[in-house]
């Protein structure tokens, strides 16, 4: 650490200082020369200040960009989208087949409910599994991630599971599924 | 500003250089023992030292002087106490204000003005790399690692963003 030092180097070296990232060495001498220089007492106090000032702000004003690993919400939301759309389709055709099986015995048909039923959570699954299949490759390299509520499986997947063997649709009075719990109780 | 026996110093005279000098001294000595309560010492023991021979200064150079004895009182009490390293934003703004008077308060909401507007104005780059240092207390290699970007670029954004604060906060001068 030269004694020499342009302004600029001397408020790099006063914060480095500072922030307690010079070596051992370099404190011992730039400590020396705190006893004699006043310019660089100055430096030291001023950047206590900046770092006051900086450390007292509120987050929210600076807008900062996300950094690695936050969530981009565009693409999230275009990929659970498409996840979703998978699985109706799958809600679909398992139900085409479910009533297809429904003509033949009662104990096969509800095996083949249930494995439909398992098939379509697997999907469900392996789908979100797969989220960033779909995410794009030039917006950053952070995985998505979503809370639990935002992957719950949805109600109507859940319901679609409990279809009984004859193949009908249990639905709730204004055309929704209905609750699980009550679906468990039929 | 020297007392009529001429061998001490007229109060009034400290107390005015207190008002001039004595928040750049405590910047100075946070700096220095990286503890606020231990530069509040130092700093009342710096200004102890006026009292008793303030009048060896020479009047054009008495900041020199208040700083160079600060800087004195912050050595001694720092081999007295072990002091333990804080982290700046600790060190510097874990304080508290109620000893401030309303024009240090006011002066500190000036420069925070200041740098706020500063730091809008620097790159997004050397913002955040300010911003994760001194804010989030981050390691440079920590940041580096987290940008996925060179240890030596964080440095060089962090130098040149500090000069852009500097600079502002010097035009108060």
């Amino acid at each position: 650490m030269s004694r020499l030092q342009e302004p600029a180097e001397l408020e790099w070296t006063a914060f480095r200082y500072i922030a307690g990232e010079l070596s051992p060495a370099d404190v011992a001498e730039f400590e020396q020369r705190l006893a004699l220089d006043q310019n660089a007492r100055e430096a030291v106090a001023s950047a206590v200040q900046m770092a006051e000032a900086v450390a007292g702000l509120q987050p929210a004003p600076l807008e900062l960009a996300p950094t690695v690993g936050d969530q981009n919400p565009r693409r999230a939301t275009g990929a659970a989208l498409v996840a979703a759309a998978t699985c109706a389709l799958v809600l679909v055709g398992t139900l085409i087949l479910d009533r297809v099986s429904s003509s033949g015995p009662h104990d096969s048909a509800a095996l083949q409910a249930n494995d439909g039923a398992d098939q379509l959570l697997n999907l469900w699954a392996a789908s979100h599994d797969g989220l960033d299949v779909w995410a794009d490759a030039d917006e950053g390299d952070a995985p998505i991630t979503g809370s639990d509520e935002e992957f719950a499986v949805p109600s109507w997947m859940l319901a679609a599971a409990e279809i009984d063997a004859t193949g009908q649709w249990d639905s709730a009075p204004d055309g929704e599924a209905a609750p699980v719990e009550q679906l468990q109780h039929n | 500003m020297r007392t009529a026996d001429d061998s001490r110093i007229d109060p009034d005279a400290v107390d005015a250089w207190y008002a001039q000098h004595a928040q750049d001294l405590r910047a100075f000595l946070i700096g220095v023992l990286k503890s606020d309560d231990l530069a509040a010492e130092a700093l009342q023991a710096a200004f102890a030292k006026a009292l008793e021979s303030g009048h060896t200064a020479r009047e054009e150079s008495i900041r020199g002087w208040l700083f160079r004895v600060a800087y004195h009182e912050a050595m001694t009490l720092r081999r007295k106490q072990k002091v333990h390293d804080k982290s700046i934003r600790k060190a510097a703004w874990g304080r508290s204000r109620d000893s401030e008077s309303p024009t240090e308060r006011t002066e500190l909401e000036e420069t925070k003005t200041r740098v706020e507007q500063a730091l809008a104005l620097l790159p997004e780059e050397q913002r955040k790399v300010v911003w994760m240092r001194i804010y989030e207390e981050k390691t440079f290699s920590q940041i580096a690692s987290e940008l996925n970007a060179p240890l030596g670029t964080v440095l060089t954004r962090m130098r040149l963003a500090l000069r852009k604060l500097h600079s502002r906060l010097d035009a108060k001068d």
